[in-house]
């Protein structure tokens, strides 16, 4: 009797379930989006390509606005399963993650065997929408964002939150089970360095080019839901005297930052879409690279509070105040 | 061979500080401001750096002089308070309490909060009650990203009900006894990078801000090490009044109270053992908040407090568990006070080699044991006569124990824990 | 003047660095110095560390502290002081086979909670810069109620010069992950590399199986992170992951004898237990190429970062950062991240209330550890990435996609594979395969072994398999060519197979 292993055979069958693991369907809420190239205007006459995203009805529509960040996806709070539709109008592949949630990944690796998408890819100009799709989306604040070239592609604005909430009630609800809120906003922290997306406009990005690798990295604008600071911007209306008002704090910038409500402190209830059991009350706070915090507030005095960054991104490379401020307006 | 130069320099700066007046002298207490209400002003001055620079800053201060950090006020929980705020800036400035219901008149009105004008013109007037106690914070709420790097930084402390400095037994941070202890201190971190202090003493606010933030500097209570070893309101550092020594016998509770005064965070490490956090931003760790006491408290040997932030941590060191007599006993020597009974008598583990194989810190006593100095080589500066034991305390993002360019220094200071037999005065 | 100095080194070492330094070293030290290391037997007649002999809970180690080199996951070499193993070297050859023996990061010490460590550590200078005679020493980062004696810092000590010995005594009452580094000129040795993974397993591993914790029974082999009373630490599989970073200006400029520069330290290597990615999965021993300089090339860089586990399983990682410059925060993508652990300390409240949390990153800065578990039972089997958030770092300084990252490969615990295959002497062959509940399994087969096979279903699939009862099956193909009937041994010999999921 003799025995034998015949290694040929044994990578066949995993390749095979790999080509089912992608399920076509699509059932609970589902988006279009599209990764396009879009120009912003910063103070001082500035102008920085960006990537983002844009809000689509439809594959191939080529329509609705590229922001950065990219359009809020909220997640119904009785779905549990959440689509993106992919359309890449941009100059090299992309793909599409959310830390926090659990999916099945299928790395695309370089011809040197490094990783360069931590899940399957959308192809630049592609015909055909490519799907990500997460099937256990529970309440909280994430962060979906670029799985490809992450050192790159982060930087260049690729990201964007989904929201779901266990209850809704009008504008109001529980963002996570007997969590109350009667309003909610998303407060988005990002980062700019010129240099970098200069670089990746003119094709100056890559190996044996201008920039050859994001080490350099240096921040110089600090913006939050997509804009710096400037004197004279109008506050953000966030909910009245009384009432129990729901900050999701995101941060996809490469920094930590530490928001900080002046004259206000806040109960922070949950970290990357995970519960905490015994929320703290704080006046500082840090939020992290890629991290979600969400936070209650109850002003009992009407009127303009000013969010700011304690780690004092404030300027706008060199003109102040700028950065990241931000005024929040609580009514009667 | 010029770092060689510049260590030999450090050490011979050390050996210099630590000769005019060693740890003995330092506080084992808090120093500040006692009242409810205070006449701040913001001042221009400058501050000596552990390696002998001098950085021009603004602080907040009580008197003619500008200090750094601005006097730590000590509230009592409940009783109101009224700061009246005159500026000596070139520029307007301010002052904001996280976790305060602060309620401001007169100056002008700025982003955060009411600003008073440079020279003196006016004079803004903040008031709030501290309804609850701990360890909280105060600065500038004006251009912060300059202003909090000049300087304009300080601690407050709000005394639970009860307290009685004179009875020991109300020493609570808060108003449960897991929060009782024997000793505190102050650990405020900050950090500087002094080419913006450079640029606004020559006015160039805009220069300032535009620099890639690069601080070369890091302080405990205003100090580098090693001044952070000497005592309060040592004569060397005129606008530097607080030291950051820290002294306990063997089973005392310390308290320390560290406030993140600077921008970024510090993994502060504790040598000799864990602490317990209970508390944050002045709010006890506790599941039942007023009823379960520090239920909720985290042990850990390294700490970073959020910028803004304040955590209140208790140490406790009992030299238990070592395996060996720290004490140095025979079995029939009679214990120490605390000592622990499974390790009485047992000798030292270890043969210790011979002199010229090895190089002593200034402050080891010539032996491993509590309370007994043993003999050290010809030139050792003998610091350590009462033979405490002594551990650094420190930032660990490490490059934050240098003073610019020379090692050692920055964030960084040293706890003692002294036998029973040397008191430590209050 | 900088290449003045470049060109004399190089001189020297590819004549006679190596007599050399030994001669400076001999001269520069007196007559005592010598390697002594101290391994005292147990004699105490007392089992402490729960595994039911009473005369072996003493440790002895002897790690060495000097100089050497490791390459970098761009290929850039790097000059660093480390610490080598010297365990099991006689003494009398330790300094002969430990210079230039800095590996990175420092070998992993692991021991167990009721044991006594005995750690030798010889100063075995730095054969580079013989005009240093730094001491080095042993902080164990967190001994918990540490004397100053044993604590590794300088200035409350007595720290071994070059080419002596010094005997580290610890007690070992707590589990925990910590970490260990020199404290001497702090800030410089620690930049330099010398420093390593340290944790310590409870002795609740050692309790008698089916022993009740809090109704958790407990079973030979079962592993905790904590002696945490009720199976709430427990896993299967634990890796040390040491964040750590250099800065190669830093690095050169100790090789080249030039003022450090300490105040423009910033790390451009951003690494986990010693490597960058892609270096993080290769399972190989790196070598450096000292031979570049001169010197032999050595094994400097033992410990690769490839995370494996079988999917259901609990993976802890003993997080940890000893990184000079900052904080980085590290997420794992895919897979829940429950913190059970910071400190070396359970997150376990007095009154035994869990105070685990669920994240999707942490952040350390140096000197902090936290202790992780992945649950891999609701994850798809797969690889997965653990990487810094702090994307820059995703680099091996210039070089792109790196820097601290590195690969989870959760495994099908019953793969679809053939796990054996048998000739029989009837001349059939039996091919054995896992189970694959609620899956249609085919098996195919094509003669020959060319490239690309032409594969035909076996009929009936599903008959004639025995099914073990031990999540295995078996099947015998006897030939499914009609024209074969009548077999003869050797008939199928040259089948290829496979099995495939419907």
């Amino acid at each position: 009797m003799r025995t034998k292993y015949i290694p040929v055979l044994i990578l066949l069958a995993v390749l095979s379930i790999v080509a089912f693991a992608l399920p076509n369907r699509a059932s609970g809420v589902e988006y279009f989006l599209r990764a396009d190239t879009v120009v912003v205007n910063l103070p001082g006459g500035v102008n920085v390509t960006m990537w983002g995203f844009a809000l689509e009805n439809a594959f191939g529509e080529t329509s609705g606005t590229v922001i950065c960040p990219g359009p809020e996806l909220v997640v119904p709070s009785g779905d549990n399963v959440l689509t993106i539709h992919l359309d890449n109008n941009l100059p090299e592949v992309t793909s599409i993650v959310i830390p926090g949630l659990t999916a099945t990944m299928t790395p695309v690796r370089r011809p040197d065997g490094r990783v360069r998408s931590f899940t399957h890819e959308t192809p630049s100009g592609n015909t055909e929408a490519v799907d990500y799709t997460w099937n256990n989306v529970e309440p909280g604040t994430y962060i979906y964002q670029t799985g490809t070239h992450p050192g790159k592609q982060v930087q260049m604005g690729l990201y964007g939150v989904v929201r779901k909430s266990f209850s809704e009630d009008g504008s109001g609800g529980e963002v996570y089970e007997n969590v109350d809120y009667d309003s909610q906003k998303v407060i988005f922290f990002s980062e700019i360095d010129p240099v970098i997306h200069e670089a990746v406009a003119n094709e100056e990005y890559g190996t044996g080019l201008t920039v050859t690798s994001p080490i350099g990295y240096k921040a110089k604008y600090f913006l939050i839901n997509g804009k710096v600071y400037e004197n004279g911007d109008p506050a953000l209306p966030i909910g009245g005297v009384g009432q129990t008002i729901l900050l999701r704090f995101v941060n996809a910038g490469l920094k930590t930052h530490s928001p900080m409500v002046n004259g206000l402190e806040t109960l922070v209830v949950a970290e990357d879409g995970k519960p905490y059991k015994y929320p703290e009350k704080r006046f500082s706070m840090t939020l992290p690279a890629m991290k979600t915090k969400d936070v209650l507030i109850a002003p009992s005095t009407a009127g303009t509070y000013v969010l700011y960054d304690r780690r004092l991104y404030l300027t706008n490379s060199g003109s102040a105040p700028g950065g990241m401020y931000l005024k929040l307006s609580v009514n009667d | 061979m010029k770092t060689d130069i510049f260590k030999i320099m450090a050490i011979a700066s050390t050996f210099a500080m630590m000769l005019f007046a060693p740890w003995l002298v330092a506080d084992a207490k808090i120093n500040g401001l006692m009242g409810t209400s205070f006449n701040l002003t913001a001042r221009t001055g400058t501050i000596y750096t552990g390696e002998g620079n001098i950085i021009h800053v603004w602080g907040y201060t009580a008197g003619p002089k500008m200090q750094y950090p601005g006097p730590t006020l000590i509230l009592m929980q409940g009783m109101p308070v009224t700061i009246n705020f005159t500026n000596n800036l070139p520029v307007a400035t301010s002052i904001v309490f996280p976790g305060m219901d602060v309620t401001a008149t007169g100056g002008t009105t700025g982003l955060l909060t009411n600003e008073a004008a440079p020279g003196g013109v006016d004079e803004v007037t903040y008031t709030f009650t501290p309804t609850r106690p701990g360890t909280f914070i105060y600065y500038s709420g004006t251009d912060m990203d300059l202003q909090v790097e000049m300087g304009l930084v300080g601690a407050i402390i709000v005394r639970p009900m009860g307290f009685d400095h004179m009875m020991p037994e109300t020493w609570r941070a808060y108003g449960h006894d897991d929060s009782l202890y024997d000793h505190e201190y102050l650990i405020l971190e900050t950090e500087m990078d002094h080419r913006i202090h450079s640029l606004v003493k020559q006015g160039k606010y805009n220069e300032a801000r535009a620099i890639d933030y690069f601080p070369v500097y890091w302080f405990i209570n205003g100090r580098n090490a090693p001044d952070t070893m000497l005592n309060d309101f040592h004569p060397l550092f005129p606008t530097q009044p607080y030291g950051g020594m820290v002294m306990m016998h063997p089973g005392d509770n310390v308290l320390l109270r560290i406030i993140n005064a600077g921008r970024d965070l510090h993994p502060f490490h504790t040598h000799g053992n864990n602490f317990e956090i209970i508390a944050r931003d002045a709010i006890l760790l506790e599941s039942v908040p007023g009823v379960s006491g520090a239920d909720l408290k985290v042990s850990d040997f390294t700490t970073s407090v959020s910028p803004g932030g304040t955590e209140d941590a208790i140490f406790h060191w009992t030299g238990h568990g070592l395996g060996w007599d720290m004490y140095g006993h025979s079995p029939e020597d009679p214990p120490e006070m605390g000592e622990d009974p499974n390790d009485h008598g047992k000798p030292f583990p270890v043969i210790i080699p011979e002199q010229q194989d090895l190089t002593f810190g200034d402050m080891y006593s010539g032996s491993p044991f509590l309370g007994v100095a043993g003999d050290l080589p010809p030139g050792h500066p003998g610091l350590n006569e009462a033979a405490g034991f002594f551990y650094m305390w420190h930032s660990h993002n490490e490059k934050e124990m240098v003073n610019n360019d020379i090692f050692p220094g920055g964030l960084m200071t040293m706890l003692v824990v002294l036998p029973h037999s040397v008191p430590i005065e209050h | 003047m900088r290449l003045n100095i470049e060109i004399k080194r190089i001189q020297i070492m590819k004549s006679i660095l190596i007599p050399l330094i030994i001669l400076m070293l001999c001269t520069a030290l007196p007559a005592g110095a010598a390697v002594f290391s101290q391994n005292p037997p147990d004699t105490d007649g007392i089992d402490t560390d729960g595994d039911g002999i009473v005369d072996n809970d003493h440790i002895y180690l002897h790690m060495s502290a000097g100089d050497g080199f490791v390459n970098m996951a761009d290929g850039r070499l790097m000059y660093m002081f480390g610490f080598g193993n010297a365990t099991g070297i006689p003494d009398g050859m330790v300094m002969m086979e430990q210079m230039l023996g800095s590996e990175f990061p420092a070998p992993t010490i692991k021991v167990r909670e009721g044991q006594k460590l005995y750690l030798n550590l010889t100063n075995v200078g730095m054969m580079l810069r013989p005009d240093l005679f730094d001491p080095h020493s042993v902080h164990w980062h967190g001994f918990p109620n540490a004397a100053p004696f044993f604590d590794g810092v300088p200035d409350a000590s007595i720290t071994i010069n070059m080419m002596s010995t010094f005997t580290y005594f610890y007690n070992i009452i707590e589990p925990g992950t910590f970490m260990w580094h020199c404290h001497v000129e702090a800030t410089e040795h620690m930049q330099m590399g010398m420093l390593g993974n340290l944790y310590v397993l409870p002795k609740q591993d050692m309790s008698a199986p089916a022993t009740s914790l809090s109704g958790f029974i407990h079973e030979k082999g079962f592993k905790y992170t904590y002696n945490d009373e009720d199976g709430s630490t427990y896993y299967d599989v634990d890796f040390p992951i040491q964040l750590s970073a250099f800065d190669p200006d830093f690095h050169d400029a100790s090789l080249n004898v030039q003022p450090l520069p300490f105040a423009l330290m910033e790390d451009k290597y951003s690494m986990i237990n010693g490597r960058g990615y892609p270096d993080t999965i290769n399972p190989a021993v790196l070598w450096n190429t000292a031979s570049d300089e001169g010197l032999m090339d050595r094994p400097s860089q033992p410990v690769n970062s490839l995370i494996t586990a079988k999917q259901g399983e609990k993976i802890l990682l003993r997080f940890s950062s000893l990184v000079t410059t900052h904080y980085y925060t590290v997420t794992v993508l895919g897979i829940p991240m429950k913190v059970i652990g910071t400190g070396a300390r359970p997150l376990i409240s007095p009154s035994g209330e869990h105070l685990f949390y669920d994240t999707a990153s942490i952040t350390l800065g140096g000197g902090e550890a936290k202790d992780i578990i992945l649950d891999t039972s609701a994850v798809e089997p797969g690889t997965y990435f653990l990487y810094t958030t702090n994307m820059n770092y995703l680099s091996n300084n210039e070089e792109d996609f790196g820097g601290m990252m590195t690969e989870i490969v959760i495994d099908d615990p019953y793969p679809l594979q053939i796990l054996s295959l048998i000739y029989n002497e009837d001349g059939s062959a039996t091919l054995t395969c896992y189970e694959q509940p609620g899956k249609t399994v085919n098996i195919e087969w094509a003669d020959g072994y060319t490239p690309t096979p032409s594969w035909n279903q076996v009929d009936n699939p599903a008959l004639d398999r025995v099914h073990h009862g031990d999540g295995t099956w078996s099947w015998t193909d006897f030939g499914t060519d009609p024209e074969m009937l009548g077999l003869k041994p050797g008939d199928v010999l040259s089948r290829s197979y496979r099995v495939v999921v419907q």
